[in-house]
C-alpha cells in the first residue's frame, strides 16, 4: 500500500501557498454544524493540534471551527493505525470535539478531515448547508446513535453439529490412497460391506459422502437459524427506534451491524430490549455487542458540492 | 458528555469504531471551498483494505474477526485436527466473498488513483490569499 504521504506532492503545489515567511499557511478545521441557537460552551474543548475550539454563526446555522496548520493532516499514514499513530490521535480527537458539541447540542457532525482556507469559507459551508441541515436538525433533535453487531463467536458454528470422531476423518491424501481397497469392496454384498464396516469402512467413501451430506445439510440448516435470529433481533428492536440503518452487508463471523437511532426518551426501553435480546441470542451461541451513545454520525448524511461565489 | 447521563456507554469505542464513524460518515462537503490535503476517499478504500486483515483488526480491537477460525491459525488447528469439513467450506466461501470484496475495492482504489485526483485538487490553484483567522470569532449575520 502507498502511503498517502506519497502522493501529496501534488496537493502542496496546487494547494495554498506557503506564507511569505516560509510557515505553512493554516486554515479551519471544520467539526460541525449545530442550530444558532445552541448554547455552547466550549471553554475546555481543545481541537486538532490542542487549538481552541470556536464557533461561527451565520443565520440559522454554526459552524464549530479550529485553526489548524493546513499541513497537520500530512502526516497521517494509514500503515500505522496504532493507537498512538497519527490518525488515531486526529480522529479520536475529531471525534472528542463532536462529543462534546453533542453533549450540548444537536449536531451534524461534518466527515474527518475537511478543512476550509478561512472564515469565509467556513460561514459559506453554512450557507449552502442551510436548507438540507434544517431537515437533518429536525430528524436528529434529542436522538442518538448505538451501533448493534450481531456475530458468531468461535466455535458457535460446529455447536451441535455431530462431530467426525477424532481421527477418523480421512486427510485428502489417505482417501487417495485408500481408492483401490474402495473399488476392490464396491463391488461386493451389501452383507460383506457391512462386515468390514465395523473397522476400516469408516473411513470408505461411501461414509466420507454420507458424513459430507450430512454436514452439508446442518450447516444449511445453521445458516437458515442464524438467518432467523439475526431477523428475530431486528424486528425486536425496530420498535423501540426512530431510524435504522445496516452499516455493512454481513460478512461471517459477522451477521449483521445496524446503526439505530433512538430518541432519548426511549433508550431505557430500547437498551432492555437489546439486553433481552442479547441474553437470547447467547443462549443460541452467538453474540450482541452494543456500542454507543453515538453523536449521529451514521445518520448525517448529506453530500454537498460548494463552489466559491 | 452525554444529554442523559444514566445511559452509560455500553463498551469503550475501539479505533476501529471510530475511524469508521469519522472517516465514513458524517457531512460530507465537496467542491474548492474545502482544501484536499488529504484525500479522504482514498484512505477510507484504503483502511477498509487493511481492516481486512486479521492483524490490524486485532490492533484495532475487533476482537471478533481473530476469534473466528479463518483469520486465526490457533483457531485453525482445531479445524484441520478435528477434519469439521463444513467449517472449512465455510471458511473457503468466505475468502472468495473477501477476494471479491478485495478486488472490488482495489478496482475503485485504481479508478480514483488514475482519475479523481486531479479533479479533486485541480481546482484549487485558483484559490490563495490570506487565510482569515478565526481566533476571534465575531457574528456574522446573514
Amino acid at each position: 500500500m502507498t502511503p498517502l504521504n506519497g502522493v501529496q506532492g501534488h496537493d502542496r503545489r496546487t494547494g495554498p501557498a506557503d506564507s511569505a515567511d516560509g510557515r505553512p499557511a493554516s486554515g479551519l478545521y471544520v467539526y460541525a454544524l449545530v442550530p444558532a441557537d445552541s448554547r455552547l460552551d466550549l471553554a475546555e474543548t481543545r481541537g486538532i493540534g490542542d487549538a481552541r475550539v470556536h464557533v461561527l454563526p451565520h443565520g440559522d446555522l454554526t459552524v464549530v471551527v479550529s485553526t489548524v496548520e493546513l499541513t497537520v493532516l500530512e502526516e497521517v499514514n494509514e500503515e500505522d493505525l496504532s493507537e498512538s499513530g497519527v490518525l488515531a490521535t486526529l480522529a479520536r480527537r475529531h471525534d472528542e470535539v463532536i462529543q462534546a458539541v453533542f453533549g450540548q447540542a444537536t449536531v451534524l457532525p461534518l466527515r474527518f478531515g475537511t478543512l476550509v482556507r478561512d472564515r469565509e469559507s467556513a460561514v459559506q459551508v453554512a450557507e449552502q448547508c442551510r436548507d438540507q441541515a434544517r431537515d437533518l436538525f429536525v430528524r436528529l433533535e434529542g436522538r442518538r446513535e448505538w451501533g448493534v453487531r450481531l456475530l458468531r463467536p468461535d466455535g458457535a458454528g460446529t455447536e451441535g453439529t455431530p462431530r467426525v470422531p477424532e481421527g477418523s476423518a480421512p486427510a485428502p491424501a489417505e482417501s487417495a490412497s485408500q481408492h483401490p481397497a474402495q473399488a476392490s469392496t464396491a463391488g461386493s454384498s451389501t452383507s460383506d460391506r457391512d462386515h468390514a464396516a465395523a473397522t476400516d469402512e469408516a473411513d470408505s467413501g461411501t461414509a466420507y459422502l454420507a458424513r459430507r451430506s450430512a454436514a452439508l445439510k446442518e450447516r444449511e440448516a445453521r445458516r437458515r437459524h442464524e438467518e432467523r435470529l439475526v431477523e428475530g433481533v431486528e424486528t425486536a428492536l425496530a420498535g423501540y427506534v426512530a431510524e435504522a440503518l445496516r452499516r455493512r452487508p454481513p460478512s461471517p463471523p459477522l451477521l449483521l451491524d445496524l446503526a439505530y437511532l433512538v430518541d432519548q426518551d426511549r433508550e431505557p426501553e430500547f437498551l432492555a430490549e437489546v439486553d433481552e435480546q442479547a441474553a437470547a441470542v447467547t443462549a443460541e451461541g452467538l453474540g450482541l455487542e452494543t456500542t454507543g451513545p453515538w453523536p449521529p454520525y451514521t445518520f448525517a448524511r448529506l453530500e454537498l458540492s460548494t463552489s466559491s461565489p | 458528555m452525554s444529554l442523559q447521563p444514566s445511559a452509560s456507554r455500553r463498551s469503550p469505542d475501539s479505533l476501529a469504531d471510530v475511524l469508521e464513524r469519522v472517516l465514513d460518515k458524517g457531512v460530507v462537503i465537496a467542491g474548492d471551498i474545502v482544501v484536499n490535503v488529504l484525500d479522504i476517499e482514498l484512505l477510507t478504500l484504503k483502511l477498509r483494505l487493511f481492516i481486512a486483515s486479521a492483524e490490524t483488526a486485532r490492533e484495532m480491537g475487533m476482537d471478533w474477526w481473530t476469534r473466528d477460525p479463518f483469520f486465526s491459525s490457533e483457531a485453525g488447528r482445531s479445524v484441520a485436527d478435528g477434519g469439521g469439513q463444513e467449517r472449512q467450506e465455510m471458511e473457503a466461501d468466505r475468502l472468495r466473498a473477501l477476494e471479491v470484496e478485495n478486488d472490488d475495492l482495489r478496482q475503485r482504489l485504481a479508478a480514483l488513483e488514475s482519475t479523481a485526483r486531479p479533479e479533486l485538487h485541480g481546482a484549487e490553484s485558483d484559490r490563495s490569499g490570506d487565510p482569515e483567522r478565526a481566533d476571534e470569532p465575531r457574528r456574522t449575520d446573514r
